[in-house]
């Protein structure tokens, strides 16, 4: 076989590897969830299934998968069967562009067929990939509000309305938050913007350069993802389950796992753009004084960092949910369009206004 | 590069076969303990009968909200290339982006004041 081939065949199996292994980590972190949750509330939490209830999300998972599988008579049957299909999907495509990794892994394997494998970190490494991750990351929305409109019932309509209203909402405040960090690093590459961070032994992370864009963004984001004190699309003391009403069995499954793939993904676009991604404080430094051995190991600790900072993240989004009420809905469209947009293009204009007088001073330009 | 998304394509390729699959599983009617009746495809609305179809009017708000998404969006798309240029077009584009924005703003606080964030 020839090397293009080859690769492509690598490439193939190596991105069902990240989608599964993205999906092995949200049932991971579902009982991480459901275990802090229950200790926030002074519960245990899920303990019966196997040691520490470790299983307890593959036992909901078979459940789910057993149940009756039934359409209702009175929904748009296309649109609902697609509906969770389509969250799941773009859920789940968003992580396209985000590096897992610095370097690219070569596997030697010149004596076996004539010629090495190349392992990239990430699955693309495209031009505009923070517009990428933000076009794909709105389009969560679709499987919502498709969901909601064909169910047919008041309630899923309500929550689709809802939903749709505040995603696009509170879009407006992440795009701009995320413009003030591109007009500082000048690049639309995620990778770049990770390699950005790398300067001055690795503390340039743009959340100590930009705090007011950091919490703008977080706080969109939880918006974006559905998570507490903005989980006003399924708010199930008055619309039942919002859009996931008339939701049964696995469908139902799949707008949860929508839901989490969606939460997990705003989490590791903030470590990837606002934390420094796969690096750490002085870890290229203290890694290049080491034997060779240890500088191959880079990657492995690049990956784990990584998926150490997004975990941590999301415990943060778990602890906010135990701790903040669920806000009223024009109390959420209020904050979005009078404070969190202003206040985005504020910071914008004094980034740039910061930017262009340093760039002055110090005669970079 | 196009080529660059070439890895993005087969991406979507195995979300959407995993999706596929995930949906279509549970359709199989060896997996599927379909027992149908009556109650069971009838509306959930809090357990009283359901009256009306749902695709009714909606509150205007709706609407104007995805108006003012529409507007706000796009101007933040303009704002994506010349923040990728901005380091070459300096004062410029800060000069032309200002006035750009300015319009925006004028426009932003006309909705403001004329209550279209009002949600009652």
């Amino acid at each position: 076989m020839s090397q293009e081939i080859v690769q492509l065949l690598v490439d193939i199996v190596k991105l069902i590897i990240i989608a599964s292994v993205i999906m092995g980590i949200f049932t991971f972190i579902l009982l991480v969830e459901r275990k802090l949750i229950g200790r926030f509330t002074r519960r245990y939490g899920p303990n019966r299934v196997g040691p520490f209830g470790l299983l307890q999300s593959i036992a909901d998972a078979v459940k789910m998968m057993l149940k009756e599988e039934m359409v209702p008579g009175h929904v748009d049957k296309v649109i609902y069967v697609m509906a969770p299909g389509m969250a799941l999907m773009t859920a789940l495509s968003v992580f396209a562009v985000i590096p897992f990794a610095r370097d690219t892994v070569v596997l030697p394997l010149e004596s076996l067929i004539g010629f090495s494998v190349y392992l990239t970190p990430w699955v693309a490494d495209i031009n505009v990939g923070v517009l990428y991750l933000l076009a794909v990351g709105s389009l969560g929305s679709y499987g919502i509000i498709l969901g909601g409109w064909s169910s047919n019932n008041k309630y899923s309509l309500l929550g689709a309305l809802r939903t749709s209203a505040q995603m696009l909402s509170y879009e407006l405040p992440l795009g701009v938050a995320v413009l003030s960090v591109v007009v500082m690093t000048g690049t639309l590459r995620v990778t770049e913007i990770v390699e950005w961070q790398t300067q001055f032994a690795g503390l340039a992370w743009i959340v100590f350069l930009q705090p007011v864009a950091f919490l703008i963004f977080f706080i969109s984001a939880l918006a974006e993802a559905g998570r507490a004190p903005f989980d006003l699309p399924e708010t199930e003391n008055e619309l039942i389950g919002g859009f996931m009403t008339e939701y049964g069995a696995l469908k139902f499954g799949l707008f949860q796992a929508a839901e989490f793939v969606h939460a997990m993904m705003f989490c590791t676009i903030t470590v990837t753009v606002f934390l420094g991604g796969w690096n750490m404080p002085f870890l290229n430094e203290i890694l290049n004084i080491m034997p060779t051995p240890i500088q191959a190991l880079a990657p492995v600790l690049h990956l784990g960092i990584f998926i150490g900072k997004s975990l941590a993240v999301y415990c943060s989004l778990i602890w906010i949910r135990a701790s903040v009420p669920r806000m009223r809905f024009d109390q959420l469209m209020a904050f979005c369009w009078k404070w969190l947009l202003p206040i985005a293009l504020l910071n914008l204009f004094a980034t740039v206004m910061g930017l262009a007088i340093t760039a002055e001073l110090l005669g970079l330009w | 590069m196009p080529t660059d998304y070439i890895p993005v394509l087969l991406f979507l390729g195995v979300t959407f076969t995993l999706s596929v699959v995930a949906v279509g599983l549970p359709h199989i009617p060896f997996i599927n303990p379909l027992r149908p009746n009556k109650a069971k495809s009838e509306v959930v609305e809090s357990g009283k009968l359901a009256y009306g179809d749902a695709k009714r009017k909606i509150p205007i708000q709706y609407y104007t909200t995805a108006m003012l998404f529409i507007l706000f969006d796009i101007e933040v798309l303009f704002f994506y290339p010349w923040a990728v240029v901005f380091w070459e077009l300096r004062w410029y584009g800060i000069m032309a982006m200002s006035v750009f924005t300015l319009l925006l703003v004028i426009g932003f606080a006309y909705e403001w004041r004329k209550g279209a964030m009002e949600w009652d």
